[in-house]
């Protein structure tokens, strides 16, 4: 049973079994429920008076009002852009968590970027240089006397 | 009476400590081992006089005495007992306190451990290097964050007592002890890397001894985040564990960093490889920690965790924090033509390389949160911007990277050092694979939608399966070494396995609650009852609640006929109240209660507005990080013992005699015959 596993053939069904299930699975989401738009936007909008927290954790009375508000505006069909404009524009951009400076996104994705080419390049030279230096004779030899050996008993 | 006796421990701590630092100073530079060995005495009397010192603090605090400045702002009469002890860490200069005192008795320890290496250079540098860092604590306790400081004029009748929120819950006496346990052992493991670079003995000696420090300081931090994020849960009412706050993060980098050394720690002991990234790491772990307080303790950053604004020590910390980053960066540089390692990676699909992305993944995590816990004072600096970075931000690179570190968390572990023979991935993978495939289905058919969430159940079911199968091959060849199944628990790289095991949980239980957490805003009239994602909630009626330190109202529901209450209580005469929540916990999902608005004083007949949440798995949290733990301790035990005298392997031609030799349970017969090796020690 683990040898049949372990086969290289079962590992491409394998792999195509969980292709199949992730997409499925992330393909054909449930339709986003009223209260998902509104418990998302409430994420992402901070409570005016509170320190670096959202209107949906926050117990103040102006984030219960501005709840209140965002239940409103999604009821009367605006779209999440609208919504962030009305609120940018009623309290400031640090009104919204996810920031509007680009930079703070483009720098740990550069950064990443930057450390996973180093990484790659490092891991890559290090084996081109191995690959240079071979064993010395005397070790090749000693391995292949063992080895010889080995066999010899294995038959006998 | 405390005030005196407060400061003249301290007083004595910072002499001695003083003391001790000439002392070895000039044995080292003097080469006289007699004042080396005698330096020992001055770790203690530092340790004793931290002793006194909390020990007056704790007096004053239980007596209130209210001549203490520090007393009066957090005790009153009322306060009971328990939040009268665990007053000492509500504010800062107790904090402080508490932090000091941990740090001498981590010194002590280190000095005790290493005492028959008393006049090593290393060992020497190594206490200098800690009683340096605890000499600055003992300053600032004595310059402008003094604990033991008399309060201006007359002595009020009445102190003002702890937050409200720092007086209802068990948890404040753990959370903070553990978190500084955490944070401060990590200044041994750091003493001796500076010690290391200054004597230019960089190599592996100092690694082993310091692991265990490393290994428990880790535990300590793990269970002091998940116990805060426990307390939050359970305190704060809005249905949340982690909120992306300055404070959460502060915690969360040095953790990051400290996951990170040690796993690179392990491949400098094998293969001596990684010294500069590991000494980095610890530079980085210790100044993370000080930044860290910095941040959160200077009033720079807003947080909800600043619960007092305290006297000015930002400016001394942000000097620690240079001063240790100048000094390793420097001595690094120093020293790097030693730093070279002796060795290279000789393939990627290896342990080693495993442990790069590991390491790369980790560091990455830290910049991210760092970058997005400081950018809003760079962006008001700079550009005169103030923008918010909140959960979406992290979120965003969280996500992908916890599930690329699932993905190694279940390859590394089985990978050998150097080079995987062909074909040794898909032999010793195929089982796990399976079982997480048949989780994913599982998952799929049981409706779980959306690819983050999926691929963490997925990659968790893979994780956890390889460590289970780790586990079993440990216990199945300790039996078959004659030793109990139990002695496959021990040791380093099986408690590991354990604490994989505890991530997972975490991991899965973090993606499930914030993933599938639904919640509302319901009015209710007595008697009413209201259906909410399979659960029913009626409301009973009030309960007063009439405590010394707070008065307030409980709202009693029944939850699927099981009864919590959660409460509005004013404590200490406050007049704005405080939502207690209550919450029906069980593995598969939690109802979490909060009152929203409730009439100041509830009379019978009143109505009330509750915000409901109800998250799954939230339990699983709490579960995966008393597992972590756990097996962060059984990995600071000793596993399988050796004998010095035993040789590692079998010598070449006895192997070579003996074809027989059984492989390790789990892997197929492979041309060459393996050779058992054990854990080293």
């Amino acid at each position: 049973m683990h040898g049949l596993l372990a086969r290289r053939s079962s590992w491409l069904v394998l792999g195509a079994l969980v292709v199949a299930l992730l997409s499925f699975g992330s393909v054909h989401p449930p339709p986003e429920s009223r209260a998902a738009r509104v418990q998302a936007l409430e994420s992402i909008i901070k409570c005016p008076v509170c320190n670096d927290v959202s209107i949906a954790q926050s117990d103040a009375a102006v984030a219960r009002a501005l709840r209140a508000k965002v239940v409103e505006l999604v009821d009367s069909g605006r779209s999440n852009a609208e919504i962030e404009r009305y609120v940018v524009g009623q309290f400031g951009p640090s009104e919204l968590l996810r920031p509007q400076n680009p930079l703070v996104w483009l720098l740990p994705a550069a950064l990443l970027g930057v450390a996973t080419a180093g990484l790659a390049v490092v891991l890559i030279r290090r084996r081109r240089l191995r690959a240079v230096a071979a064993g010395l004779p005397e070790d090749e030899a000693l391995v292949a006397a063992a080895l010889a050996r080995r066999s010899a008993e294995a038959r006998s | 009476m405390n005030g005196d006796v407060g400061h003249a421990a301290v007083a004595l701590s910072l002499v001695a400590a003083l003391a001790g630092i000439v002392t070895l100073a000039a044995g080292l530079l003097g080469r006289r081992p007699g004042l080396l060995r005698r330096a020992r005495v001055y770790v203690w009397l530092a340790l004793g006089g931290m002793l006194v010192a909390a020990a007056a603090m704790e007096h004053a605090l239980v007596t209130h005495d209210f001549s203490l400045a520090f007393v009066a702002a957090n005790n009153s009469r009322q306060t009971p007992l328990l939040y009268s002890v665990t007053g000492m860490w509500s504010a800062l200069q107790g904090s402080i306190l508490l932090w000091s005192l941990i740090l001498s008795g981590y010194v002590a320890v280190m000095s005790h451990v290493f005492r028959r290496r008393a006049t090593d250079p290393v060992v020497a540098w190594a206490l200098l290097v800690g009683l340096a860092v605890s000499l600055f604590f003992f300053a600032l306790m004595l310059g402008p964050s003094d604990p033991f400081a008399a309060t201006a004029g007359r002595p009020p009748a009445d102190g003002s007592g702890p937050n409200p929120l720092l007086q209802d819950n068990l948890l404040v006496a753990f959370h903070p002890v553990f978190l500084y346990l955490g944070f401060v052992g990590f200044s041994v493991p750091f003493a001796f890397a500076i010690a290391g670079l200054v004597t230019g003995r960089v190599g592996e000696e100092w690694l082993a001894p310091t692991r265990r420090f490393a290994v428990f300081a880790w535990a300590m931090l793990t269970v002091g985040i998940v116990l805060g994020a426990w307390w939050s849960y359970q305190e704060l009412g809005w249905g949340g564990f982690w909120g992306w706050d300055p404070v959460e993060n502060a915690a969360l980098l040095p953790w990051l960093t400290a996951t990170a050394y040690l796993h690179s720690a392990l491949v400098q002991e094998r293969r001596g490889l990684l010294r500069v990234w590991n000494v980095s790491l610890l530079v980085a772990t210790f100044s993370l920690t000080i930044l860290g307080t910095f941040l959160t303790r200077s009033g720079v950053l807003q947080s909800v965790h600043a619960f007092t604004s305290g006297p000015a020590v930002g400016p001394a910390l942000i000097g620690l924090f240079a001063a240790s980053v100048a000094a390793g960066v420097g001595l690094i540089g120093w020293r790097g033509d030693r730093l070279r390692g002796p060795g290279r990676i000789d393939s990627p699909v290896s342990r080693e390389g495993a442990f790069l992305v590991n390491n790369l993944l980790f560091a990455a995590f830290a910049a991210v949160v760092l970058l997005g816990t400081v950018f809003p004072l760079f962006a008001a600096a700079l550009e005169n911007q103030s923008l918010s970075v909140g959960r979406p931000y992290f979120d965003a690179f969280g996500a992908p990277i916890g599930i690329a570190l699932l993905f190694f968390m279940s390859v590394a572990p089985v990978l050998p050092w150097r080079k995987a023979a062909p074909g040794l991935l898909r032999r010793r993978l195929a089982v796990p694979a399976w079982v997480a495939a048949a989780v994913l289905a599982a998952c799929v058919a049981g409706g779980v939608r959306g690819l983050t969430p999926l691929a963490a159940f997925g990659l968790g079911a893979f994780a956890a399966s390889v460590a289970a199968r780790q586990l079993i091959a440990a216990a199945l060849a300790s039996r078959r070494h004659g030793l109990g199944v139990w002695r496959g628990l021990l040791g380093r790289a099986n408690g590991g396995m354990v604490v994989h095991i505890g991530i997972v949980v975490i991991a899965v239980g973090l993606t499930a609650a914030t993933s599938f957490a639904h919640s509302t805003e319901a009015r209710f009239r007595p008697g009413g009852t209201f259906r909410f994602d399979g659960h029913r909630l009626t409301f009973v009626g009030w309960r007063r609640v009439s405590k010394p330190s707070e008065v307030g109202a409980s709202a009693v529901f029944e939850v699927d006929g099981a009864r919590f209450a959660p409460g509005i209580a004013r404590f200490n005469g406050n007049l704005e109240g405080t939502a207690i929540p209550a919450v029906d916990s069980s593995l598969v999902d939690d109802v979490y209660l909060s009152i929203g608005q409730a009439p100041a004083a509830p009379r019978p007949g009143d109505g009330v507005t509750l915000d409901v949440y109800v998250q799954p798995l939230v339990m699983w949290l709490w579960v995966g990080g008393a597992l972590a733990a756990a097996g962060g301790l059984l990995s600071a035990l000793p596993g399988r013992r050796r004998r010095p005298t035993h040789p590692v392997s079998v010598p070449i031609p006895e192997l070579l005699g003996e074809p027989a030799l059984a492989p390790p349970a789990g892997s197929p017969p492979s041309p060459v015959p393996q050779v058992p090796v054990g854990t080293p020690t």
